[in-house]
């Protein structure tokens, strides 16, 4: 048995490799929505694929790709991956929320670190290494592309992407974790929407139009 | 191989097998390499160096060049697919990338100097003879240019501190020394394939010289460090 990724179509995106998982992880193209297709004519979406949490990833991408969703900035900026934070929102543009991160609570910003790495280490724990890899691969080859900055000597745009980036790297890992209260939900839906949730910075947190 | 350099340009894949193996070898060879190295670099430093960061800025920076990296890998990958190689990544990267980075001052004069000698490499093929090699590498140069630029404003950041200015003369030091042989030796017979089938034009020394001279502009011109001496003849 041996596995393709392949786009809507079905077109190829890869080489044949022996496990879906790892098919996914062979694609070396963009293309939304993105599936496996089996040699003995069995297609699996990536959800499917990633299994447990798998949903969640590609509703992210779906919302990522389609580029409409409209969400509630106050009340999801508040959920950040750190725990429910409540402090007034500030929106700010591009440029203020690049000069904020210079104040990002450090101590805030380190468990979210924690956190993302205790989510990690559980789904590697659970033997699912290889769908973590499909999952980052599908994703960053996605987000990369559609977070891409307009100008590529624009400073600021590459900061807000690696962070969106970054985010959603938390949100797949988060995701396969499969905790029912997904502490990357609130803030990827954020990213997927446009945003760029920054922090607390100096009694406020921040939000950037992106 | 003809006599004569080949001087015709090569529209696709399928073009390039009709000009010959010997011709789909050539590009090969430089499309494996970019695809082994973009690859590389990517696990070897710029994963890394998110968790080295001083500061948030500097983290989503650094996130956004590892992406980046890691989708040049895959472009050229793709390259490698459509031209029919059995595994462009077998083989071994370059002994550069056996650096072990621990610094975000290693990172950021990495960006700087290392990088600069993948720009160096890829504004040579923006006249290669193999289109779709030419075209990709258009698309990318602007990304490259950007995480050169980053290496070189960081670096001159750094040196805002005086106290640093001998950590970045020692990733000087030692980043020249493992870039040296970045661009292959001097006698390289896949070098003279590479420029006999218009794939390349310059021979390995003066790529080398090249990297070598823009690289001693910044470091001595402009940081006011010192630039190791580097012979563009290199055979290893």
């Amino acid at each position: 048995m041996s596995w393709k990724a392949v786009d809507a179509g079905g077109g190829d995106l890869g080489p044949a490799r022996p496990t879906a998982a790892a098919a996914l992880c062979a694609a070396a193209v963009v293309a939304w929505p993105v599936g496996v297709a089996a040699d003995d004519g069995r297609r699996l979406d990536l959800a499917a694929v990633l299994g447990a949490g798998g949903r969640r990833v590609q509703d992210l991408l779906d919302a990522l790709s389609d580029g409409d969703t409209e969400v509630d900035v106050e009340s999801l900026a508040r959920l950040t991956p750190a725990g429910p934070v409540d402090l007034p929102v500030d929106v700010v543009a591009l440029p203020g929320g690049v000069a904020a991160t210079a104040d990002v609570d450090p101590v805030w910003l380190a468990e979210v670190e924690r956190r993302r790495a205790t989510l990690r280490d559980s789904v590697l724990a659970a033997g699912r290494t290889e769908e973590l890899e499909a999952a980052l691969h599908v994703a960053m080859l996605v987000a990369t592309e559609r977070l891409d900055p307009t100008d590529d000597a624009d400073v600021d745009a590459h900061v807000a992407s690696g962070a969106r980036l970054w985010l959603l790297a938390g949100a797949v890992v988060s995701a396969l974790g499969g905790a029912d209260s997904d502490p990357f939900a609130a803030w990827a839906w954020l990213v997927v929407a446009g945003w760029w949730p920054i922090g607390p910075c100096r009694g406020r947190l921040v939000v950037s139009a992106a | 191989m003809t006599a004569a350099p080949f001087a015709g340009e090569v529209a696709d894949a399928a073009a390039a097998h009709a000009v010959g193996p010997e011709y789909v070898a050539a590009v090969g060879k430089v499309v494996a390499s970019h695809v082994r190295n973009e690859l590389a670099g990517a696990a070897a430093f710029d994963e890394p160096a998110i968790a080295l960061a001083p500061a948030p800025k500097e983290k989503w920076l650094a996130c956004r060049i590892a992406m980046e990296e890691y989708g040049h890998h895959l472009k050229f990958q793709r390259l490698a697919t459509d031209l029919g190689l059995e595994d462009a990544t077998a083989g071994r990267p370059m002994t550069v990338f056996d650096y072990r980075l621990t610094s975000w001052v290693e990172f950021v004069v990495l960006k700087a100097l290392v990088d600069l000698a993948e720009v160096v490499l890829m504004e040579e093929l923006l006249a290669t003879s193999y289109v779709p090699l030419r075209d990709l590498v258009v698309k990318l140069l602007p990304e490259e240019h950007f995480h050169v630029a980053f290496g070189i404003a960081h670096t001159r950041d750094l040196l805002d501190r005086p106290a640093q200015r001998p950590q970045v003369q020692q990733a000087v030091d030692d980043l020249v020394r493992l870039t040296v042989p970045f661009f292959g030796r001097s006698a390289s017979a896949n070098n003279d394939a590479f420029r006999h089938w218009g794939v390349k034009h310059r021979t390995n020394d003066e790529a080398r010289a090249e990297w070598a001279r823009r690289g001693r502009a910044f470091v001595e011109g402009d940081l006011g460090l010192s630039f190791p001496d580097v012979d563009p003849h290199w055979n290893g």
